[in-house]
């Protein structure tokens, strides 16, 4: 009996006007938005060989590493082409040097402002947005619809019980909202082949998952659609109360749950912090040549009645001595803005799962959070980079080092050198960059995102069990009549 | 007559739950190859009594059966033997008059009917052929409830159902009706309609009961009708001039 229903009702989608409109309208911005997003991956990694290779060739001209700008760059991930996320909020790459902090620079949004205030139609915000709205507008009538028009009462002067026909309803409805789902990404995964994304195992992994996580969350709108409509006996009522659901799930949620946050856990901006951190960097140099000049008169003075041939050894010890001092101050530096930046990483991250926390309950958060987990561009995408850049800025100055580089002694040999143009040598040889470590990007492979998404998943999946139940125990109570 | 019982209430009785008693022990039978017409204003209880025998309530006291069977025991088994048509028949507006049919067909227990099957019953129900393949969207009432009375008819139960089926029906389409009402009793069917139209229970019952306020007031056939003015029954009945 149950198959019945469930034909019935994917038949009177599939025929109304309703459907044909709103699927092919989804469709439409599904298939573009995933569309638009490969031509957004294939410029941004068009870029990247760009940028690496230019800074490549610069520093193959150079005759001293001392000379050479290295930076790391971010190595676009197709899955961006489904959650642009944090992509275009973060800088594109960092240098990389002693002396430099690692700091993601040049982000889109900031070479592009009207990309900002647009922000950036992915396949996750069409899905966030208009599947959700097209599952509830399929299903906002579904029950009370049926009771206006008198079909109810006919359909169950039939042997058929409820539970039947609302198992039937739900499967019937489930399909309807499932096809255009599964049409554009199919589409997708075609103009992904065709446009010459190369994805791997991994991706296509991922890709799966993405298509899992909007299934669950168009069933969630859907579950809700029939749930209300079971709840309510006016169809023109259910769309009010459904709309308002929508509106606080989708648009405000998310919104005030960051908001909230903000405001019970306040945590300095980067502009607090950087500020301080100049304000430290000033206030240490400051100190340090005060006491470089009380340092440098005592010598003089000790210094006055030396012989020539003394002063040279003197001037050294001075000159090493300032150096570490040097040193130390600047390891002054480093240690303070690291402990600052960690402290600030931790305040925000607790502030972040507060949000988070709350955002929650609302699944257009679990879907979202669940989608940048899996394209990879989550809020810890930047600490993500960050890290691996620190840890190669390591690798990359201990490389300089062996190479016979380092530190301000060096920075003032050469620029002695090359003003006195010492011409004893062979004509300046070209370094060899072949063996200078890369920058590999963090590992985010498909298990990392797949348990990362796992979490929100199985919270939308849990959604969808409550919202099921719900749907289900307030039919078997409707009032048919 | 010595034909069966096969819709039958034994002293009905239903109190909603803000406490109003619409219906007050109200008892009657219909047999087959017989109709039965409920007569009674708005708020009579009809359809609250129609309601019993389709399980869409439970009685407060009394027992509907069908075929025989409670249905407040058995309500899936005896709605298989029950055909009903509503007040409200809007349909499924994006199905054509066919697809309509072939839904409700099947669900009834109709499962192998061919095409020209349900064409055949919507001719039998008088439904332009041009009209079979189109959707319900633009179908008039009248050929609304054409389809309603086509999916009454397709099931085949032994017992028939009809809340209002004529009202907002204009007097030729009305006509038709009752014609294939006719039709259907002379198949043997039981036939139980609720209306509040004096004129057409007289026209088409075998039997009439005069409802108001919940109580079945009177219960007269065609024959003892035959020489009456039920007009005049009526209003005297309701008005309480004759006692029940
Ligand atoms: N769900 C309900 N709750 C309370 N009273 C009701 C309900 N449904 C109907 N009634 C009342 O029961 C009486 C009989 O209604 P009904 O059976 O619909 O009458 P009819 O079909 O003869 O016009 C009316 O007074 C009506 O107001
Ligand atoms: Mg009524």
């Amino acid at each position: 009996m149950w198959k019945m229903i469930a034909e019935k009702e994917l038949r009177d989608h599939l025929q109304s006007t309703r459907f044909l409109v709103a699927a092919g309208v989804s469709m439409l911005l599904l298939v573009m938005s995933i569309w638009m997003g490969i031509t957004h991956y294939k410029a941004r990694a068009s870029q990247y060989e760009q940028g690496v290779q230019m800074m490549l060739d610069l520093a193959s001209q150079q005759s001293n590493w001392m000379t050479v700008t290295n930076s790391a760059w971010r190595k676009p991930d197709a899955m961006e082409i489904l959650s642009n996320g944090v992509n275009s909020d973060i800088g594109r790459y960092s240098d990389i040097g002693s002396g430099r902090d690692v700091r993601l620079v040049r982000s889109e949004y900031s070479d592009d402002p009207m990309l900002a205030a647009f922000q950036f139609l992915d396949p996750t915000f069409v899905i966030l947005i208009v599947l959700s709205l097209i599952a509830v507008l399929f299903t906002y009538n579904s029950i009370n619809g049926e009771k206006e028009s008198g079909t109810l009462k006919l359909v169950f002067a039939n042997g058929i019980s409820k539970a039947e026909y609302i198992i039937g309803k739900l499967i019937g409805s489930w399909f309807a909202i499932l096809a255009p789902v599964l049409i554009s990404f199919l589409i997708g995964a075609l103009l992904i082949i065709l446009m010459g994304v190369d994805l791997n195992g991994s991706g296509w992994g991922r890709y799966g998952f993405f298509f899992l996580a909007s299934v669950l969350y168009a069933t969630c709108f859907m579950l809700l659609g029939v749930f209300v409509s079971a709840m309510t006996h006016r169809s023109s009522v259910s769309f009010l109360v459904l709309l308002v659901i929508w509106i606080c799930a989708v648009l405000i949620v998310p919104k005030a749950a960051t908001m909230l946050a903000g405001r019970a856990m306040p945590v300095p901006t980067v502009d607090e912090i950087e500020s301080r951190l100049t304000s430290y960097n000033t206030q240490a140099r400051i100190e340090f040549f005060n006491d470089m000049t009380k340092r440098s008169r005592a010598r003089f003075k000790s210094m006055a009645d030396m012989k020539p041939e003394e002063r040279q050894p003197a001037i050294a010890a001075f000159q090493t001595e300032n150096e570490a001092k040097r040193k130390e101050m600047e390891q002054g530096i480093t240690d303070y803005s690291a402990r600052i930046y960690e402290d600030y990483y931790n305040q925000k991250s607790r502030q972040e799962l507060l949000a988070f926390s709350l955002a929650k309950i609302s699944p257009a958060s679990q879907f979202q959070l669940a989608t940048m987990k899996l394209g990879g561009t989550d809020v810890g995408m930047k600490k993500r980079y960050e890290d691996a850049m620190k840890q190669y800025k390591v690798q990359y100055t201990d490389y300089v080092q062996k190479k016979g580089g380092g530190g301000f002694q060096m920075r003032v040999s050469t620029g002695r050198g090359s003003t006195t143009g010492s011409m004893t040598g062979p004509p300046q040889q070209k370094i060899d960059i072949s063996e200078m470590p890369k920058f590999k990007d963090p590992d985010y492979s498909f298990g990392t995102s797949v348990t990362g998404a796992l979490f929100d998943l199985g919270l939308l999946a849990l959604f969808n069990v409550f919202a099921f139940v719900a749907a289900f125990v307030v039919f078997l109570r409707y009032d048919m009549r | 007559m010595d034909q069966p019982n096969i819709l039958e209430a034994q002293k009905l009785t239903k109190v909603y739950e803000d406490g109003l008693c619409a219906l007050d022990h109200v008892s009657f039978s219909v047999k087959a190859g017989e109709i039965f017409c409920l007569l009674g204003d708005n708020g009579a209880g009809k359809t609250t009594t129609i309601n019993l025998f389709l399980g869409f309530l439970n009685p407060t006291e009394g027992i509907p059966f069908i075929n025989g069977i409670d249905v407040t025991k058995d309500p899936l088994a005896a709605k298989q033997h029950v055909a009903y048509l509503s007040d409200v028949v809007m349909l499924y507006p994006n199905f054509t008059a066919r697809q309509n049919l072939d839904f409700f067909a099947r669900l009834g227990g109709k499962n192998n009917l061919k095409r020209e099957d349900y064409y055949n019953v919507l001719r039998q129900v008088g439904l332009q052929e041009k009209a079979f393949e189109q959707r319900l969207k633009g179908f008039s009432k009248g050929m609304r409830q054409k389809v309603g009375l086509a999916i009454t008819i397709v099931k085949e139960a032994p017992a028939i159902i009809l809340d209002e089926p004529t009202s907002g029906l204009d007097p030729k389409a009305a006509n038709e009706f009752l014609a294939i009402l006719h039709k259907l009793r002379a198949q043997g069917r039981a036939i139980l309609i609720s209306t509040h139209d004096i004129f057409r229970a007289k026209e088409i019952s075998d039997t009439v009961g005069i409802m108001s306020e919940g109580k079945l007031l009177a219960v007269k056939t065609k024959a003892e009708l035959e020489h009456e003015n039920l007009e005049k029954l009526y209003l005297d009945y309701i008005q309480g001039k004759v006692a029940a």
